[in-house]
């Protein structure tokens, strides 16, 4: 056995618990195109990488697992990007195959790779399905075709669809679509018919989210393509998912993500309640101990810091208590779970309710919010204000 | 000195309105006579406040002292007293007045005389000065000097011909006005040889050398060292240091009658060597203290809060610190449910405000929290007890109120003939008192008139310029007390009475102004989570609503693994800005919320 090398920068000792199953977060950063409203870590045009990163990728993963000593189980795997279905469906194998030996999974793990509607074929979903892929997040946006042109997407509604029978062909156990609602030039209408079209797809889980701009140039674009509702308005495309997706017996279980039950993102879900991930790939995320840290964004930094063995880290941060309060409050609050008081008062000593009656108590009554003993929990409404209630409810 | 010397000196201040040229003026006489060397000229050498320079105004008087070699092949002492030209400072142009024989009336060929300058010659007048009216930017195309002279003409009661004319923006007949100085004021009067007397005209604090008194010696004379006393505010003082002004301190053996300089009194508060007191020599008891001038009295009051609380002290020392070389800036403490502690503090007028408020943000390194400003008034209760009232939440009920007075103004307009009727209409509007038209020329009058000096207050100006297109010029002046009906105006944010946001106002018209205020506090007040009733109130009746309603979206759409650091971010960004606002229950206030009455874009 070689040294192992902390290429991950988490130094020695390694300060985090190895008994606990894992998220583990999979970087793909390639894409076909570049979408004008995406804020990911995306490149285009470097399609010929795909091969050494795939390398570099699995010998990260093989790495750090060895650097760990003990292995660790996973309890979630999610492969996302960029595009990763844009690599062959071998090669995923390949990656998957690498991710269980490094980090066994769980018995009951989540294991996902984004696909979008243009790659989907019989033999990509085939191939995920043998690599142990259990669940598919299909990137939808819309079934609109103008709109998706809009969107600088290369696959049409009808495409879209056909990736999700593909999906179900191959026996994946979970499909999830992601939409957008809140588009340039989307009426309410067309969102509707978004949703009337998603829910006889029958989906297991969807998420629908909210068009964001970052930046002037996505504003530029907006506006130009006819600008986007905001405020208020928005708030009633909100409306519509909400009431249509309950009605057809989907879980509100965060802001923006919808599941049957049995369906929700246990992954996501582990993030937002405030565990530890690993992650691998340029411009990944991770939180390890108190070390929440990302790695080099440009594939070609990440390659080269791969090839001569030096760190993959790009930024880290060391988080303080106050810091992982915030950032548990803001993110568990997004969840039909809400906040687990008791664990506010044992783990960081905060309790909510005596510190913020009377802001519990106005969002109680303006019926944002449920308060039971052991629970905070915002409603629909609320759920569109996690933000403005998270800094309500932040200590002084 | 002699009697001959005294025949070679002039002491003389320039009168003329903001941008008519009074600096450009100044500064070529100095570089004429090199009293300043080039090194050290700078654009208008005399605004020396920092603040002066930015805003282009003058704000406390100055002086220097040049020598002119004259045509008649005498040398002369020039004493140039600068003056303010803001209708704030007015009271510092009396001050400086009276320290002279005589000032240059200076008026922009272009724009003609203007409101503030009729005044103050109204003051020189009053006081004797001789005057020497000149027309400057006589070079500009738009120049309409044989009008303007007219104007002058009609004004001063003077022949058009004895009016100069002048561009000290290039120089052309600033010769002819220092001949002028020399050859039309009169030189100044006094006798070295009685006891001294010197006029206090203005004063300033220097953290070594304590309270400098700028003087004008009117009898006698002093010099280093000599025991002094000021029996206005009975206090005595050693005279460390005398000197004259180049115009940077400059110390000289003696100062004689007749001569402006300055004395080095060591006292530590202005209060105690107040403008218009007398300097005299300690010693002589008999001797009778020169007619001084009333003190500046501050018109506008408001309340002052630093934005975090425990700036109090900071503030008060800004405030005290301010005061040293501003006698006309009072304060007092006073606490606000809403704002917490503070000062009641008066200014002069909103520039002022203006000007303390920025120099308390700058130079205190504040963040200050300020109420919409009001006048003082005063009050006798059923019980006879008089008190002058100058925050909102202390004026009584009215079943506790005997009689309430409000300050009146005398106030002139010059404007074009063509807008007497707005001018007129506007006047009517803040109740004010239509008086006398006097034409100066055929197409341009001044306009007196008698108002509320609250109706000035906020933004009468404005509304003036722009009624007249910006053609006219006004000028005010604290004439009386009179009778008013007034009531507080109250703002109860969902239900709460928020004590600082409660304004003055007349009984006529203060169901239209509550309600203008609640619409400029929703336009302020952001959406919030929960929504934000606005009442406002009279007497406990409520006579006015509105709603601000809640926010319905204040979430990211997405928060995965990379996007938790820019979320917490944004929650500590929230959370400041939180915390720059004012809370009232649940309710977020910012600011400029509390001098709602200001925004002139509301």
């Amino acid at each position: 056995m070689g040294m192992a090398i902390d290429h991950h920068r988490l130094g020695s000792p390694v300060p985090f618990r190895t008994d606990e199953p894992t998220p583990v977060y999979v970087h793909v950063p390639f894409c076909a195109k570049r979408c004008w409203y995406c804020d990911f870590n995306v490149v285009t045009g470097l399609g010929r990488l795909t091969g050494e990163y795939l390398k570099a990728l699995i010998g990260d993963v093989a790495g750090f697992a060895k650097f760990l000593q003990s292995p660790r189980a996973s309890h979630s795997i999610y492969i996302g990007g960029g595009t990763p279905s844009i690599i062959s469906g071998a090669r995923l194998r390949a990656l998957l195959e690498a991710l269980t030996a490094a980090f066994p999974p769980v018995p009951d793990a989540e294991i996902t790779v984004e696909v979008n509607p243009t790659d989907a074929t019989p033999q990509l979903m085939r191939a995920l399905a043998d690599g142990g892929t259990n669940r598919v997040s299909i990137g939808v946006q819309t079934f609109d075709d103008t709109r998706l042109a809009e969107l600088d997407r290369l696959h049409d509604g009808d495409r879209a669809a056909e990736a999700v029978h593909l999906a179900r062909a191959a026996g994946l156990a979970s499909v999830s679509i992601d939409l957008l609602y809140g588009l340039p030039n989307q009426k309410p209408d067309h969102w509707e018919a978004d949703l009337v079209r998603a829910l006889a797809l029958r989906p297991d889980h969807i998420s629908a989210y909210a068009l964001t701009l970052y930046g002037a140039g996505a504003d530029a674009r907006a506006t130009t393509l006819g600008g986007t509702p905001a405020g208020d308005a928005l708030a009633g495309y909100y409306d519509l998912a909400v009431a249509r997706l309950a009605a057809a017996g989907y879980e509100h279980y965060e802001v923006s993500n919808w599941a049957l039950p049995g369906h929700r993102s246990r992954h996501n879900l582990a993030i937002w309640q405030g565990s530890e991930y690993l992650g691998f790939g340029c411009g990944a995320h991770a939180v390890v101990g108190r070390r929440r840290y990302s790695t080099l964004r440009m594939p070609a930094a990440y390659l080269e810091a791969r090839s001569s063995g030096t760190s993959v880290v790009e930024w880290q941060e060391d988080l303080t208590d106050a810091d992982r309060l915030a950032e548990l409050i803001a993110t568990a609050l997004r969840t039909a779970d809400g906040l687990d008081l008791e664990h506010l008062r044992g783990a960081f000593g905060y309790d909510l309710v005596a510190q913020r009656e009377a802001v519990c108590a106005s969002l109680q009554s303006s019926g944002y919010a449920r308060l039971t003993a052991d629970r905070l929990t915002l409603t629909d409404p609320g759920l569109f204000l996690a933000d403005g209630i998270a800094a309500e409810l932040l200590p002084e | 000195m002699s009697a001959a010397d005294l025949k070679r000196i002039r002491n003389f201040c320039i009168i003329a309105h903001v941008d008519h040229g009074k600096s450009t003026l100044a500064d070529r006489l100095i570089e004429m006579t090199s009293a300043v060397s080039d090194r050290e000229m700078r654009e208008q050498l005399l605004d020396t406040l920092d603040l002066e320079r930015e805003h282009g105004i003058t704000i406390k008087a100055t002086a220097i002292r040049m020598d002119y070699a004259a045509d008649d092949g005498e040398d002369y002492q020039f004493n140039l007293i600068d003056t303010p030209g803001h209708v704030d400072f007015s009271y510092e142009v009396s001050r400086a007045l009276a320290a002279c024989e005589g000032a240059v009336l200076l008026v922009d060929a272009s724009q003609g005389i203007e409101a503030q300058t009729v005044a103050h010659v109204h003051k020189a007048l009053k006081l004797d000065l001789e005057l020497v009216p000149v027309v400057n930017k006589v070079d500009m195309p738009s120049a309409r000097t044989e009008a303007v002279k007219g104007e002058i003409a009609e004004v001063l009661g003077v022949d058009a011909g004895e009016i100069l004319e002048l561009s000290a923006k290039t120089g052309l007949g600033v010769r002819g006005v220092a001949e002028a100085v020399v050859n039309r004021l009169p030189a100044p009067m006094g006798d070295e040889d009685k006891e001294l007397r010197a006029l206090v005209f203005d004063s300033s604090y220097d953290k070594h050398q304590g309270v400098m008194a700028y003087v004008r010696v009117v009898d006698g004379w002093l010099q280093k060292g000599d025991g002094i006393r000021l029996p206005g505010s009975r206090q005595d003082a050693e005279a460390f240091e005398v000197g004259i002004f180049t115009p940077a301190f400059q110390p000289v053996d003696w100062l004689t009658a007749g001569e402006v300089g300055y004395v080095g009194t060591g006292l530590k508060d202005i209060q105690d060597c107040p403008v218009g007191d007398t300097l005299l020599r300690l010693g002589d008891d008999t001797v009778e203290a020169l007619p001084g001038y009333e003190p500046a009295k501050p018109m506008v009051f408001a309340g002052v809060y630093p934005e975090h609380p425990p700036d109090f002290a900071a503030l008060r020392k800004g405030l005290e610190t301010l005061r040293l070389n501003d006698s006309a800036l009072t304060f007092e403490p006073e606490e606000s449910g809403a704002l917490g502690f503070g000062f009641r503090v008066g200014f002069l007028g909103l520039l002022h405000m203006g000007i303390v408020r920025e120099r308390l943000e700058r130079e205190y390194d504040l963040d200050l929290v300020m109420t919409n400003p009001n006048v003082e008034y005063e009050i006798t209760t059923h019980d006879g007890t008089v008190a002058t009232v100058g925050r909102p939440s202390e004026l009584p009920d009215r079943s506790n109120l005997e009689v309430v007075k409000e300050p009146w103004a005398d106030l002139s307009v010059v404007a074009p003939t063509e807008y007497i009727g707005s001018v007129i209409e506007l006047v009517r509007q803040i109740r004010g008192e239509i008086g006398e038209i006097e034409y100066l020329e055929p197409t341009r009058v001044l306009l007196s008139y008698r108002v509320p000096l609250a109706g000035l207050l906020i933004d009468f100006f404005d509304r003036l310029k722009s009624a007249t297109r910006g053609y006219a010029s006004m000028d005010y002046e604290l004439s009386e007390y009179r009778a008013a009906d007034v009531v507080r105006l109250d703002v109860l944010v969902n239900g709460e009475p928020v004590d600082a946001l409660s304004v003055i106002a007349d009984r006529e018209s203060g169901t239209l102004r509550v309600r203008e205020i609640v619409q400029r506090l929703r336009k302020v007040i952001p959406r919030q989570l929960f929504p934000v009733a606005l009442q406002g109130a009279i007497g406990g009746r409520v006579v006015a609503r509105e709603n601000v309603p809640a926010m319905r979206k204040d979430v990211l759409a997405k928060c995965y693994g990379g996007d938790v650091t820019r979320k917490r971010k944004l929650l500590e960004k929230q959370k400041a800005g939180k915390k720059r606002m004012k809370r009232v229950g649940q309710v977020e206030i910012p600011q400029e919320a509390f001098s709602s009455l200001l925004d002139r874009s509301g």
